[in-house]
């Protein structure tokens, strides 16, 4: 029966490649699946603001002076060290401060917090002081803000 | 057991091939996304970064650069993303100015840089922003409404927010807008925000009075030809259609048949007339010959256009016969008038004119109720006033929103030749107006080259859009109306003509009166006003002597001096005669630290370009020379006298040796 | 066996096809595609959307040219003459003369950036005559590049070489 067991052998290891290869196949269609179905829910692009963004020149910023960017809900302040960026969202409730020129502070409109320019409480109901947040100089020579990474308070960028 | 291993066999190999389908489906959608376009510039540009970098931080911002989506998105466009810098990746890096497209950086521009973020791409380029691949994103190979504008046209998008005749840093669109206004084409077309558009065509009453029949048929023929300088287009008519046009003209009001006889007015001395004409600086608006300024009428062929007894009633008050000219009204006296209008008779007649048929034009009353239907079929009364036609309709269609009509709405009649594109369309239409179908009633102007571009792209300029308010920069109109008496002098001298007060009048002069009495003394405006000197050699289209009686020119300085005042000019600059060593530190600074004397002439040394400054100091006032040194552009922005940064203490020593010159102490 | 090999055949086919749907299989079937983008070509969208055969001639500047050139005419020509050679209406009184912008000689020697230092800075401070005054202040950085852009299109063309 040798011929028979040969030719069951063979069939045997044929059945064998096609199992394998159809499970092999089948494994990595699913696992393909799966990592491209979560790809799929991961979006490529969202429609907000980027965090990182680019301003104006630097020396468009007048040294003592804080530049204000509403959409992004940044300051830009220059003091005779360098530049500070900050974060205008109180950390209080979450309003949206306001830097007074006349007094030099940031003071939020909702329950009276106000801070320094560096950040710090200076009064008010605010727990923390206004994250700090990564400068940067794009190529062209702008600047630009990174408001995804918060940097310590006593950060400050030289051009 | 063979036969069920078989069916097994089977049944396992389906398995195997089945799922090799399934896994070779599932690959297409990862394998269509590796060969995106973008991919390969993303990995081009990141190897040109690397291949560029100097520093570490370069390298390591090189690095950071992996292959993904990028997209400029700007919250106050509700559905616009720009996914253009997916490909356009050098767009912001400065280093890229040498790399070839796409990745280019963009040229310096007003807004760019600075502005790309809140401006994104589409805004100024078209296109469809939130494509990936370059035949789609430049609106090339889809129906998209708006495809990309070719560059050459790119300034269109500047004025889809600056409203203005004139965009700064846009040349084209601010010319082909000045063009679309001097040629006249919102007589025929409305547009959102020109609809106040003055025509300055001339009233066609009493032509009978002014011209010949013949004369007036081969202007309506074709201007151009009799003038190749008029604004007047070819308007492409038929010969009955001259012919009753003609008649009906001819009989507004009813024709005097006796314009060839001129008993009344005795031959005058053309030595004379030349004299005057040369002195009344004529050229400072007209051309003779092509030469001169060129606001008003080409005088050379006014002898075969009118006749001398029309020429002497106008150049008596222009004002009588056409009420709207900016013709000021010389004081000329019966002898200056004769001598005047005899040497324009003698000196300026074209000899190609028909010769006026010494015969009584007497039009038959049908051919006259023809020509106004003529007059009316081709929208004349757009540009030219006429005594019983009041409606001044406008039978061209609407060009609101005609900057961004899809391609499919446009007509393209028999231009097959033409790409189907809304550029080439608008330029055909303005180009070649007729040749698209029979029966269109556009006329025919002259618009060649950068005019032709210019015009286009003030076109497609409008787009009718919605903008944001904050980004648009609204139309002036400027509005200043001279009060009482002043006004009526300012009327009747049309000083307006040339100059600009608050925005309103002309710019022949380059002197706006805004702050005139800020600048000069009254005393020698008085003067200048009844004779005008040469204050700069240079230009052709100077001052006019308008021969006015001396108690208007006293008016008129007075009233400057005291209304045309701006406080931020000091009036008096110094309490006491300026010390004589600031004056000469004054001098030294104008001759030797800011070399004054390339443009400005003193005691016939100097440039010739500004003014003479031999009089200054009688002609203008010390604080106006300090004011002006410190910043002339404060004046008017376009002022060439450049701005040398010069230090307070620099100014007021400049200013007392200014005031010094021509002065007898 | 046979059977496999037909199967095996009809499997082929089918990845033929999904190849050929695919732009980068096409290309590596057929060879180059009509819609395919060789990354070097620069004029490749510009010849899409200016064929235009009819009578529009392109004007012979670019933006930045043509605002340069405005800008020159209206500040610089006066002395160094409209088309830059130095010959401006009020050149006749100067000493020294001003400028030859044309010549090819000058053009090749000096970078955008020294043009730009002289023209923003003025004559004096860059050791020449003081009768070319400084428009940094007028006209800016921006302003100067345009007139820049002009300014090397007024190059005389390359010298005849023997």
């Amino acid at each position: 029966m040798e011929p028979h067991e040969d030719k069951n052998k063979g069939d045997l290891s044929r059945r064998k490649f096609f199992q394998t290869a159809g499970i092999t196949a089948c494994a990595l269609v699913s696992g393909g699946a799966s990592i491209l179905g979560f790809d799929f829910l991961r979006p490529r692009v969202l429609f907000e603001l980027p965090t990182k963004f680019t301003l104006t020149r630097p020396d468009a910023i007048e040294v003592g002076s804080v530049i204000t960017d509403e959409p992004h809900h940044v300051y830009v302040a220059r003091s005779s060290h360098g530049f500070r960026a900050l974060s205008s969202v109180c950390t209080h409730l979450g309003c949206i401060t306001r830097y007074s020129p006349d007094e030099g502070i940031i003071a939020c409109p909702c329950h009276g917090s106000k801070f320094a320019l560096d950040g710090e409480v200076i009064a008010g109901p605010a727990p923390r002081p206004l994250p700090c947040l990564q400068l940067d100089l794009s190529p062209s020579g702008l600047i630009v803000v990174d408001t995804s990474i918060e940097v310590p308070q006593e950060t400050v960028f030289k051009l | 057991m063979r036969n069920d291993g078989g069916g097994l066999d089977r049944i396992w190999f389906w398995f195997a091939a089945m799922s090799f389908v399934f896994l070779v489906v599932l690959a297409i959608s990862p394998i269509k996304d590796y060969f995106r376009e973008y991919r390969k510039y993303q990995i081009d540009y990141r190897d040109q970064l690397l291949e560029r970098a100097g520093t570490s931080r370069e390298l390591r911002d090189a690095n950071r650069e992996g292959v993904r989506i990028r997209q400029i998105w700007n919250p106050d466009y509700p559905n616009r993303v720009d996914r253009c810098t997916s490909c356009h990746l050098g767009v912001e890096n400065p280093g890229m100015a040498d790399a070839s497209p796409p990745l280019r950086t963009h040229p310096m521009t007003p807004h760019t840089p600075e502005q790309f973020a809140s401006f994104g791409c589409v805004t100024c380029h078209r296109g469809q922003g939130r494509a990936t691949t370059m035949m789609d994103a430049h609106g090339l190979a889809s129906d998209w409404a708006t495809p990309m504008l070719p560059l050459r046209y790119t300034e269109a998008s500047c004025g889809t927010c600056h409203m203005d005749e004139e965009v700064p840093e846009a040349n084209l669109l601010s010319r082909g807008r000045t063009l679309m206004a001097e040629l006249g084409c919102y007589a025929c077309h409305e547009v959102d925000g020109h609809e106040a558009w003055e025509s300055d065509a001339p009233d066609l009453d009493g032509l009978s009075r002014k011209t010949s029949p013949e004369w007036l048929r081969t202007w309506i023929a074709d201007p151009q030809s009799v003038r190749p300088t008029t604004k007047m287009p070819y308007i492409q008519l038929g010969q009955s259609e001259i012919d009753s046009l003609v008649a009906f003209l001819w009989t507004r009001p009813a024709g005097e048949d006796d314009f060839l006889q001129d008993e009344e007015n005795p031959a005058g001395d053309p030595d004379r007339g030349e004299t005057l004409f040369r002195e009344s600086r004529c050229i400072s608006c007209h051309t003779v010959d092509g030469r001169g300024n060129g606001s008003a009428a080409e005088l050379s062929g006014i002898a075969s256009k009118v006749n001398r007894r029309w020429l002497i009633e106008y150049l008596e008050n222009p004002h009588a016969l056409q009420p709207e000219t900016k013709m000021p009204r010389y004081y000329f006296t019966r002898q200056d008038l004769l001598d005047l209008s005899q040497y324009l008779m003698d000196e300026l007649w074209d000899p190609e004119a028909p010769p006026p048929v010494e015969q009584a034009f007497r039009p038959p009353q049908k051919m006259v109720e023809g020509g106004m239907r003529t007059f009316r079929k081709y929208g004349c009364s757009g540009c030219h006033q006429i005594s019983g036609l009041t409606d001044r309709s406008r039978i061209g269609p609407e060009l609101t929103g005609i900057g961004r009509k899809p391609v499919d709405q446009l007509d393209f009649g028999r231009r097959d030749d033409l790409p189907r594109t809304l550029h080439d369309w608008i330029g055909a239409k303005v180009s070649s107006p007729r040749s698209f179908r029979d029966g269109l009633k556009m006329p025919q102007f002259i618009l060649e080259g950068e005019d032709l571009t210019a015009v286009i792209t003030a076109l497609l300029s409008n787009t009718g859009e919605v903008i944001p308010e904050e980004y648009r920069v609204e139309r002036v109109i400027a509005n200043y109306d001279p009060p009482g008496r002043f006004g009526e002098l300012v009327d009747r001298y049309r000083c307006l003509s040339c100059h600009e007060v608050e925005g309103v009048g002309g710019d022949i002069s380059t002197a706006p009166l805004t702050v005139e009495g800020s600048r000069v003394q009254e005393s020698w405006l008085k003067n200048y006003l009844l004779r005008p000197s040469t204050i700069r050699p240079i230009l052709t289209d100077r001052m006019i002597p308008l021969r006015m009686p001396e108690e208007d020119a006293a008016f008129l300085a007075n009233f400057m001096q005291n209304v045309y005042v701006d406080d931020d000019i000091p009036a008096r600059l110094f309490s006491e005669e300026p010390d004589p060593a600031n004056v000469r530190r004054g001098s030294h600074l104008f001759y030797e630290r800011y070399g004054c004397q390339a443009c400005h002439m003193i005691d016939g040394r100097g440039g010739y370009f500004g003014p003479l400054l031999d009089e200054a100091g009688v002609r203008l006032k010390p604080g106006w020379v300090y004011w002006w040194v410190l910043g002339s552009q404060r004046w008017r922005d376009d002022v060439r006298c450049p701005d040398y940064g010069v230090p307070d203490r620099d100014a007021l020593d400049l200013a007392a040796f200014i005031s010094s010159l021509g002065r007898t102490p | 066996m046979r059977k496999t090999t037909r199967i095996l055949v009809y499997l082929a086919v089918g990845f033929g096809f999904v190849l050929a749907w695919l732009p980068a299989g096409r290309s590596l079937l057929f060879g180059s595609d009509p819609t395919d983008i060789d990354m070097n070509d620069s004029l490749q969208t510009e010849d899409i959307i200016t064929d235009d055969a009819w009578r529009t001639p392109i004007p012979d500047l670019g933006y930045r040219e043509r605002e340069g050139r405005a800008l020159f005419r209206h500040y610089c020509a006066l002395c160094h003459g409209q088309s830059g050679e130095g010959d401006g209406f009020n050149a006749y009184n100067l000493d020294p003369k001003p400028r030859d912008l044309s010549d090819h000689e000058f053009q090749t020697a000096q970078t955008d950036e020294d043009l730009a230092e002289v023209i923003g800075g003025g004559g004096g401070d860059a050791g020449l005559s003081n009768a070319m005054p400084p428009w940094g202040k007028v006209l800016g950085e921006r302003k100067i590049g345009y007139v820049i852009a002009y300014l090397r299109t007024l190059a005389d063309s390359l010298p005849e070489t023997d």
